[in-house]
C-alpha cells in the first residue's frame, strides 16, 4: 500500500511496571480500513487503545498521526470500555453528546447547530425521545448508544471502539453493525473486542493482541492461518457458532 | 413593620445583605460543583484547614482571612499530593489536612498574648459586621470565579461527568482541576465571614440539595442553588437581627428548613411536572 496510514503505532511497547503488557506493537491504519482487535482478557487490547488516545504514554516506540489529523481537534471519535459513572451526576443526554465535539474537529458553526446534530444521531439510535433525561436514568443499553453519538458528534476520521458489546442487546445489536458497516464507507474503524465469534463476520482484517500484535490481512483465518502466524488467541467457548477461528490452539509469543 | 423597613436603611445591614448575595452567588456556583463532583469532604478538609491561617495570622498580627487563604491553598495541593504522589489513600489525606490546619491553629491561638476577640466570629460566622474591605475582596474573587465558569462552563462539566474521556478529548484536565481547586479554596474562605468555618460547607450543599429536587441539569442546578443560597442568606440574616441569634447559625437553619419544605411539596406533588 502507498498511501500513507492515517494512524501508525510504531513499535511501541508498554509496561505498568516489569512485565510489559504490550511489546514492540506495530500497526498502521489506513482510511477506511475496519481492524477487528481480538486477544485474551489482559492482553493489553485496551491499554493499545488508551495509547492511541494518548491517555498514557508508551515505554518506547511512538504513535504517528497523519498530518490532517493535527494533535489538537484530532478527528478520532472514541467509545471508551464500558466503566461505571456516577448515576447522580447532574447531566442531560443531550449535553453527553455534544460533549463529544468540544475539542475535536468541529464540524459545526454554531451551538444550534452542534445541537441539532445531537438529536439528529439520538433519533438515529432510537432515543431521540430521551435527549432531556438525566444520563444517570437510562439503562447500560441505552447510554452505550449515547456514547456511541459522542463518539460520532464531531464527524471522525476514525472510530475506535472499546469492547461496544458490552451493554448492547440482542435485538440493536443486528442493526448496530449494520450501522458500523455503513460507517465504515466514511471513516476508519478499530473495533475491540474479546468477543471473536461475532465480530469476524463483518471486520475486514483482524489484528491479535495478546502483548504482541499479530495482524491478519483477513477477516477469514483458518486454522493454517493460526499455526502459520503463531496467533495466541485463547477463546471462550460459543457454542455451535460455525467458525473456525474457535478453535483453541496452544500459540506463544 | 416600621423595624423591619428601617433595617434597610442602615450601613451595616447594607453591607450585610452584599455579603449575603456575593455569597450566594459563589457558594452557588462553586457549591454545585462540588456536589456534582462528589468532594465535599475534600472541601471539608480545606475550610477547616484555613484555621491554622487563621491562627497564625492572629500569632503574628496580620488579616486572619490573608491566613487563611494560604491555607486553604496549601490543603487543596496538599490532598491532591498526598493522594497522587505519595499513593495515600484519598479520605486519609483529608482527614491529615483538616485536623493538622485545626490543632496548628489551636497551636497559634494558644500562643497570641492576650484576648482573641474575632475568634469567634471566623469560627461561626458573623457577617452583619463585614468590612467595606472584605466586601471588594468578595466581589473581585466572585467576578473571578464567574468569569472562570463562564469561559470553562463546557470543559468543567465534561470532566467533572467523565475525566477519562475529557482526557481524551485533548481537554487539559489537570490544570484546569488544580485552577477549580484553587478557586474553591478561596472562595470558602471568603464566605467564612458570612457563616463561618464549621458552617461554611452547608452553604454550599443544602442550596444544592434543594435545587437538585427539581432539576438534574448542571447548569439550571447552579442557577437554582443560587436563588436558593441568596433566600436562606438574607431571610436568616432577617430572623437572626430581629431574635438576636447568631447570624451564621440561623442561616444555616434556615437553608434546612427551605430544603425540608420544598422537598416535602415535591414528595405531595410528584406528578405534576415542574418546568424550568
Amino acid at each position: 500500500m502507498m498511501e500513507k496510514p492515517l494512524i501508525h503505532i510504531n513499535h511501541v511497547t508498554f509496561s505498568w511496571d516489569v512485565e510489559p503488557v504490550l511489546e514492540d506493537v506495530d500497526l498502521k491504519i489506513y482510511d477506511r480500513d475496519f481492524i477487528g482487535i481480538i486477544g485474551p482478557n489482559g492482553g493489553g487490547k485496551t491499554t493499545l487503545v488508551k495509547i492511541i488516545m494518548g491517555l498514557i504514554q508508551p515505554l518506547k516506540g511512538k504513535v504517528y498521526f497523519r498530518e490532517d489529523l493535527p494533535r489538537l481537534k484530532r478527528p478520532i471519535g472514541y467509545l471508551p470500555q464500558v466503566k461505571t459513572l456516577d448515576k447522580q451526576f447532574p447531566i442531560t443526554v443531550i449535553d453527553v453528546v455534544r460533549s463529544g465535539s468540544l475539542m475535536r474537529h468541529n464540524p459545526f458553526s454554531s451551538a444550534s447547530e452542534e445541537k441539532e446534530r445531537a438529536l439528529e444521531l439520538l433519533g438515529e439510535m432510537g432515543i431521540g425521545h430521551l435527549r432531556k433525561r438525566a444520563a444517570g436514568e437510562l439503562s447500560g443499553g441505552q447510554m452505550q448508544r449515547v456514547f456511541l453519538c459522542r463518539a460520532l458528534i464531531s464527524d471522525p476520521r476514525v472510530l475506535i471502539l472499546d469492547e461496544p458489546g458490552t451493554f448492547v442487546d440482542n435485538r440493536f445489536e443486528g442493526e448496530f453493525f449494520e450501522r458500523l458497516k455503513a460507517l465504515n464507507e466514511k471513516m476508519a474503524i478499530l473495533l475491540v473486542s474479546h468477543d471473536v465469534g461475532t465480530i469476524t463476520s463483518f471486520v475486514k482484517t483482524i489484528a491479535c493482541v495478546n502483548r504482541k500484535l499479530h495482524y491478519h490481512h483477513s477477516a477469514v483465518l483458518t486454522p493454517e492461518d493460526l499455526k502459520a502466524y503463531n496467533c495466541p488467541i485463547q477463546v471462550i467457548s460459543h457454542g455451535d457458532i460455525p467458525h473456525t477461528i474457535l478453535e483453541k490452539h496452544n500459540g506463544h509469543a | 413593620m416600621h423595624d423591619f423597613w428601617a433595617l434597610f436603611s442602615f450601613g451595616f445591614f447594607q453591607k450585610a445583605l452584599l455579603a449575603a448575595l456575593f455569597t450566594s452567588i459563589s457558594a452557588g456556583i462553586a457549591g454545585t460543583y462540588i456536589v456534582a463532583r462528589r468532594i465535599v469532604f475534600i472541601s471539608g478538609g480545606i475550610t477547616h484547614a484555613s484555621f491554622g491561617g487563621i491562627g497564625l495570622a492572629f500569632l503574628l498580627g496580620f488579616n486572619p482571612l490573608v491566613g487563611a487563604a494560604l491555607f486553604a491553598v496549601m490543603a487543596a495541593f496538599g490532598i491532591q499530593f498526598f493522594s497522587e504522589k505519595i499513593h495515600l489513600r484519598e479520605d486519609s489525606a483529608i482527614a491529615i489536612w483538616w485536623s493538622l490546619g485545626m490543632a496548628l491553629g489551636i497551636i497559634f491561638v494558644f500562643l497570641t498574648p492576650g484576648y482573641t476577640p474575632n475568634l469567634m466570629s471566623y469560627l461561626f460566622g458573623n457577617i452583619l459586621t463585614v468590612s467595606i474591605q472584605e466586601l471588594w475582596a468578595m466581589l473581585l474573587l466572585l467576578l473571578l470565579l464567574t468569569a472562570f465558569f463562564a469561559r470553562y462552563f463546557r470543559e468543567i462539566l465534561y470532566i467533572s461527568y467523565d475525566e477519562e474521556f475529557a482526557r481524551a478529548s485533548g481537554i487539559p484536565v489537570s490544570l484546569l482541576n488544580y485552577l477549580i481547586m484553587v478557586l474553591i479554596a478561596l472562595v470558602m474562605v471568603m464566605n467564612i465571614r458570612a457563616v463561618g468555618i464549621i458552617l461554611i460547607l452547608s452553604l454550599m450543599t443544602i442550596p444544592q440539595a434543594t435545587a437538585n429536587l427539581f432539576t438534574k441539569d448542571f447548569r439550571k442546578m447552579m442557577i437554582l442553588s443560587v436563588v436558593f443560597a441568596f433566600v436562606g442568606n438574607i431571610t436568616g440574616l432577617v430572623i437572626s437581627y430581629f431574635l438576636n441569634i447568631p447570624s451564621g447559625a440561623t442561616i444555616i437553619f434556615t437553608l434546612v428548613i427551605l430544603f425540608a419544605l420544598l422537598k416535602v411539596v415535591k414528595t405531595v406533588t410528584r406528578n405534576i411536572p415542574v418546568k424550568l
